[in-house]
Parts: structure tokens; C-alpha cells; sequence
């Protein structure tokens, strides 16, 4: 299965030890607050799978103590369920540069800030009947 | 796709009066019905009224109450299944044009770019919301420059002379309150919550000269309390005064961005001021500047864009007012 960021909806900024994601239309933002995450994010902006960002993170960092399966599994499945990432049908796996040396590996996750979305809840739309449109309000 | 005519005589005519203002680097010619009192609507423009100002517009806007003027949105064009459920945008337009339908304030936005040219239909002026009502047209001013290297920004602005700051953070943080600290302490103020800001040079334009505060929070600001404007809305809403009236020729019309502040209440009296990263700013700008106006993720990638630009600071306000201006100044002068 390949994911892919999803181009359409998101707006991103991406430094070196932190990406801040912005999803649009779901009044939600995120960050990943660490070096180790935002490697992952990069490799998604093209479609990868699962098995190549595990094989990718054990050829560049130090994951002798971590479970690294449960880990990534677990931070795929966030950024799929925030829409951040999307299933798509082509593999577009680019191997990055290898870093030298294992890099320190830090704990992937996703810190998700819905403290905004009550401004988009006001829908400007569906504040109304349907069948009778607009101006007729609730 | 010319749904009005809007050089007919019969359209011409539901309009009696005439304004221009200075948006940004434009002007505006902002045409209405004389059956429309929209006195205290326009109010928080007032310091950016053309007086003399008769022919030469960039953009005009066309307003119009559809309960005091006889004029309709063809049904055909509201075809819920048309509509974004997102921002009320009509889907499918040419790109010469942009359609909003706004369910909540009951209003209709038609924008025709190459005439230059936008309608703005509410049903009545009370179905404006409070947020558009103290800042008025900013639904109109987002969708109008959307396109371009301006954009509508959740901020608050104070200059010196021609440089300054913004104050940037979501409802309740302290920047109205920072904002008056400052102008009572000599610095000009250009807004304590929207600025139209030019992405590209890094310039702040005023819009709106009014500034809101919950009705206790006035506590700190005595001397401004008989200026509240709609005591008899609080404490529901804030209380709103306008600036141009108790501070004449403090108000900055616009100023060279100089850095980002993002206010914070410390629980002490003093106020400090230290570097922050990026990404607190952009955190602090663009979730809040993007979701009140329903913007795009190319406007999100506008305002980043701009924040990259700028020092980014946090201000940890206290509770000694002049210490929040003396700060805000020292930034000013440092960058």
C-alpha cells in the first residue's frame, strides 16, 4: 500500500526538526516536533509504503531499542486518519541520500491542535434549509 | 456570465451614495442605497475616507440591503450541489468571476474581475455578524485580493513612524489589550485585529480604526470607557471604540513590517520579550488567519512564505501597561 501527502487540502512547512501541516478544509494543524518525523514526512511527499520507510529509518538511525514496526505503523495510521497522507496507486519511492553514521532516533508523533476548529464550524452553507436556499435562514 | 448589468441605467439607480477609501495601495469606490444607513457600519473605516477623491477608483463595490432594494440572486446559480461546503464558494464559475453565498449573515458576494467590480448583498444590515460588523467588508476584501501578494491578517499592527510590528495570536491573547498600551503611550496604532498585509514587501495597511475589549477588561483602561460605542451589546459582545475619535492622528495608515510578536499573558507584572521560531509563528498566523476567512491553501503558502521573512518573537505581556509599549517600541527600533 502506498501513501502520499495529500497535495490538495494541505498547506506544510517543513524545517529541519519540525513540520508544521495545516489541513484546510478540517480546521485542524499539526506538528511533527522532530528530526526523525520530519524525515518521514519528506519521504512521503513521494508514495512510499510502509516496509520503505522502515527499511529507510533502520539504514539511517540508531533503532536498536525501538520497535520500529509498532512505531511507524502507528504514525502512518495518524496521518491517515487526519488525512494528511493518501493512498495512491503508483510507488514513487526515492532512496534519500544516506546520512553517515545512525542518526539518534527520536519517537514519532503526530501532536494534533484543534483549538481553531470552532472557526470553521459556523458553516456558511448548511446554516440554512436546503430545499428553501438562500436568504431564507434557520 | 454578466448576471447584472451594472452600467444600466435601472441598476445604476439603486445607488445614491458614494464613498472612497484607500485599501491598501487602491482605492476603493464604495457605492450604496440611500435607503441604507450604514453610519456606524463604516465607522472603523472613517481613516481611510478620500475626501477629495471623485473619479479615479481601482475596484468598486456595490452594497446592497435586499429587504430595501428590489434586486435577486438568479436560483439557478444556488445549486447546493455547487456550492463548497468549506467556504459558500460557487463552483464551476469562469475564472473571471467569484460567487460566495454566506448562509449565516444571509449575504451574496459577486465578484467580476475584469469590470472590477463586486456586489455585496445582505438581507439586512442586522444579519451582518459581529466580527464583520466591527470589520467591515473584510469577507469582501479577502475574496477580492486573494489572488494577489496581499493578504487579510489576523493581526494587530503599531508603528513608530513608519516602521513596525504585528501582534499575532487567536482571540483573548492580548492584542487588543497590547494595542491600546500602546497607543495611550504614544505609539500609532493600525489595528488590534485585521490588517491587510502585503506579502511580498513586508507592509501593513490599517483597515479598521475600532478596537474591542470584554467589558471588564476596560477596567485597565478607565479613561476609555465612556467611548464604548455599544455599551447596551455588553457584556454579550465586546464593547468597541473608535480610535479615530479619542486618538486623532494616531492612527498609521500603513508601515514597514519590522518583526512578529506573539502576545502572551505572563502572571506577573513585568513584560518580556524573547525569540521564538518560526513555527510558533506560523502557528500563531495562519490556522486562525486561514479558517476566519475560509482561505486556500495557496493562502496559507502566501502567509508562510511571509512569516520566513520576519524576526519572530513572543511578548509575555504584564500587568504594567507602559512596560508592554516600552518593549514593543524597543523591538521596533532593534530590527
Amino acid at each position: 500500500m502506498n501513501f502520499k501527502l495529500n497535495e490538495v487540502d494541505l498547506s506544510k512547512v517543513i524545517f529541519d526538526n519540525e513540520a508544521v501541516i495545516i489541513n484546510i478544509p478540517a480546521g485542524r494543524y499539526y506538528s511533527i516536533n522532530s528530526e526523525t518525523g520530519v524525515s518521514v514526512i519528506r519521504l512521503l511527499e513521494n508514495a512510499t509504503t510502509t516496509e520503505q520507510v522502515i527499511q529507510y529509518l533502520e539504514a539511517n538511525y540508531d533503532c536498536n531499542q525501538v520497535d520500529l514496526k509498532t512505531q511507524v505503523d502507528t504514525f502512518i495510521d495518524s496521518l491517515f486518519a487526519e488525512k494528511i497522507i493518501l493512498e495512491v496507486a503508483e510507488n514513487e519511492f526515492n532512496i534519500p541520500e544516506a546520512s553517515t553514521g545512525l542518526k539518534p532516533f527520536n519517537h514519532l508523533f503526530l501532536e494534533v491542535y484543534d483549538d481553531m476548529q470552532e472557526l470553521i464550524e459556523l458553516d456558511p452553507v448548511h446554516d440554512v434549509k436546503a430545499t428553501k436556499g438562500w436568504p431564507n435562514k434557520k | 456570465m454578466g448576471l447584472w448589468d451594472f452600467r444600466s441605467e435601472d441598476f445604476k439607480q439603486k445607488f445614491g451614495e458614494v464613498f472612497y477609501y484607500k485599501i491598501g495601495s487602491d482605492v476603493l469606490r464604495f457605492n450604496y442605497s440611500i435607503k441604507s444607513n450604514l453610519t456606524f457600519y463604516l465607522e472603523s473605516l472613517s481613516h481611510l475616507l478620500l475626501v477629495n477623491e471623485k473619479d479615479h477608483f481601482d475596484f468598486q463595490i456595490y452594497f446592497l440591503e435586499t429587504d430595501l432594494v428590489n434586486i435577486q440572486v438568479p436560483v439557478d446559480l444556488l445549486n447546493w450541489g455547487n456550492i463548497n461546503p468549506y467556504n459558500g464558494n460557487l463552483i464551476g464559475l469562469p475564472t473571471d468571476y467569484i460567487g460566495v453565498k454566506n448562509s449565516h449573515e444571509n449575504s451574496f458576494i459577486w465578484i467580476d474581475k475584469n469590470q472590477k467590480t463586486i456586489l455585496y448583498l445582505v438581507k439586512n444590515i442586522g444579519c451582518i455578524t459581529p466580527n464583520e460588523q466591527v470589520a467591515p467588508l473584510r469577507s469582501v476584501l479577502h475574496l477580492w485580493y486573494q489572488d494577489s501578494k496581499y493578504f487579510m491578517c489576523h493581526a494587530a499592527g503599531i508603528s513608530v513612524g513608519e516602521a513596525g510590528v504585528i501582534l499575532t495570536a487567536k482571540g483573548g491573547s492580548g492584542k487588543s489589550t497590547s494595542s491600546l498600551a500602546c497607543i495611550q503611550n504614544g505609539l500609532n496604532y493600525a489595528g488590534d485585529d485585521f490588517l491587510l498585509v502585503d506579502s511580498e514587501a513586508c507592509i501593513a495597511y490599517s483597515l479598521y480604526n475600532v478596537a474591542k475589549l470584554e467589558l471588564n477588561q476596560f477596567e485597565m483602561f478607565k479613561e476609555l470607557k465612556p467611548f464604548i460605542e455599544n455599551l447596551e451589546s455588553t457584556p454579550k459582545e465586546k464593547g468597541q471604540i473608535f480610535l479615530t475619535k479619542i486618538f486623532p492622528g494616531m492612527i498609521c495608515n500603513q508601515f514597514k513590517i519590522k518583526a512578529l510578536l506573539i502576545p502572551v499573558f505572563s502572571k506577573g507584572k513585568d513584560t518580556v520579550v524573547f525569540r521564538c521560531s518560526k513555527t510558533d509563528a506560523i502557528k500563531a498566523l495562519v490556522p486562525s488567519s486561514i479558517w476566519i476567512m475560509r482561505g486556500s491553501p495557496a493562502s496559507a503558502n502566501k502567509m508562510i512564505t511571509f512569516i520566513n521573512k520576519l524576526d519572530c518573537f513572543k511578548l509575555a505581556t504584564g500587568t504594567d501597561l507602559i512596560q508592554i509599549a516600552e518593549k514593543i517600541k524597543g523591538v521596533i527600533y532593534e530590527n
